[in-house]
């Protein structure tokens, strides 16, 4: 099984797991680090309440193991049910999505990929601002960009996570970057 | 999380004895929005057949007698609005049971609104070609019997063309028409007037004159339309023997 979990192929891990729960586990621990990132990144929740809404995501794809179907990806699926399950966390909280908690590296490939700015010009002294620019972005534009320049995701997969017409994805990045860039030059930083 | 996380999620599988739910029930929701597709297609499809049938009604060299501007006013009066916008109900719910479809929201809302309006003309005007709106029409006036008062008063404006109201006395080519406020008309037709084929007004029988006043109580017909009896039909159309 260690040698199969390395190497068999996401569909592969998700045929074993229908036959037995145990063969889930190599499931989880592939993506359990980069569904925690990304819950933390698109959410304001605590390390525990991150690490229930994961554990909460992943027992729902053991549920909806049957209704995944190879068109598409096995990774964009799970992603789909996680945002799904943060989004109803945040209205269980009866809170808005307002806030996300992004680490300084974070915050400074956003803010580059948004205004193409080199890494090295930003110094510690700006990451309170940049923290603050990003920070005030409404949050459809904060959780497409973290899809797109943390998670490194196609339009297609964002497409299908936020479940939105590609052009809408496109529209949204692209607005986000705008956004990000003139509050930037606003404050000095370009 | 990491290993200690995944037993975690494991045992908790076992524990509550969570087993994947069968395919068919996971995408019973999806299976139920596409019948419900095809069938609001169908509906909105029909509506928009009746809304042909009704405005083929119109004859449209009309315009020749009463001027473009007139006629476009005419057309407009008698449009018949309760099947747009029955039509247009229709297609909305159409489109948001598509967006809830399992891959139905990769297109935009645009995309889908155009593809539904071809889809549900393509087959209204099929239903058309066919008649099967003739039954159908016959079929809806009951439920939508509703709409007749608010439709008689479209049809009480002479001034602008519109005349409805009850065949009193039918002579050679004069129909004498108490109409719906109750005032007597004499409406002059000849073998120039529209009338759906096979279709004689007889004393007792409710129609719709599109024409031109003459006197104040003369009335020449350009076009008749036989409306449903009071209380049991909508206006749309012919019942009966006129109905072909």
């Amino acid at each position: 099984m260690a040698n199969l979990d390395q190497s068999a192929t996401d569909d592969q891990l998700v045929a074993l797991a229908k036959e037995n729960p145990d063969n889930f586990a190599a499931l989880v621990e592939r993506y359990q680090q980069r569904l925690l990132a990304f819950v933390r990144r698109i959410s304001y929740f605590s390390i525990e309440e991150t690490e229930d809404i994961v554990q909460e995501a992943f027992i729902k794809v053991y549920r909806y193991l049957n209704s995944y179907d190879d068109s598409l990806k096995f990774s964009t699926w799970i992603y789909q049910i996680t945002r799904n399950t943060v989004i109803d966390a945040i209205r269980q909280k009866h809170a808005r999505p307002q806030n996300i908690r992004l680490e300084e590296d974070e915050l400074v490939n956003i803010f580059r990929a948004s205004t193409d700015i080199a890494q090295e010009t930003i110094d510690r002294d700006h990451y309170d601002q940049v923290e603050n620019i990003i920070s005030q972005l409404p949050y459809k534009y904060k959780e497409v960009m973290v899809l797109r320049f943390l998670e490194e995701k196609s339009y297609e997969e964002i497409m299908d996570i936020i479940k939105k017409p590609k052009g809408t994805v496109a529209s949204l990045i692209n607005r986000g970057r705008k956004l990000l860039a003139k509050e930037a030059t606003k404050q000095g930083l370009l | 999380m990491s290993k200690a996380g995944s037993q975690k999620i494991i045992a908790e599988i076992k524990e509550k004895n969570i087993k994947p739910e069968s395919k068919i029930k996971l995408n019973c929701k999806s299976y139920l929005f596409w019948f419900l597709l095809g069938v609001l297609v169908i509906l909105g499809a029909l509506f928009f057949s009746l809304v042909v049938l009704d405005v083929a009604d119109m004859d449209f060299n009309l315009y020749q007698h009463f001027g473009l501007m007139k006629f476009m006013g005419l057309f407009f009066f008698t449009a018949p609005y309760l099947l747009i916008v029955l039509a247009i109900i229709m297609l909305t719910l159409g489109i948001l049971s598509w967006r809830q479809t399992k891959r139905g929201y990769r297109h935009s809302i645009v995309v889908v609104a155009g593809i539904m309006s071809l889809i549900v003309v393509a087959l209204g005007a099929l239903g058309h070609c066919v008649r099967v709106n003739r039954p159908v029409e016959k079929g809806l006036a009951g439920p939508l019997r509703g709409s007749v008062q608010f439709e008689e008063k479209r049809w009480l404006q002479p001034e602008q063309g519109l005349l409805g109201g009850e065949v009193i006395v039918v002579v050679t080519e004069r129909i004498d028409l108490r109409d719906f406020a109750g005032k007597d008309w004499q409406v002059y037709y000849s073998s120039e007037t529209k009338m759906r084929p096979g279709f004689n007004p007889r004393p007792g029988e409710r129609i719709g004159i599109v024409g031109e006043i003459e006197t104040e109580s003369e009335f020449e017909a350009y076009v008749i339309k036989l409306f449903p009896p009071k209380g049991q039909r909508s206006f749309w159309g012919p019942k009966g023997r006129g109905n072909k």
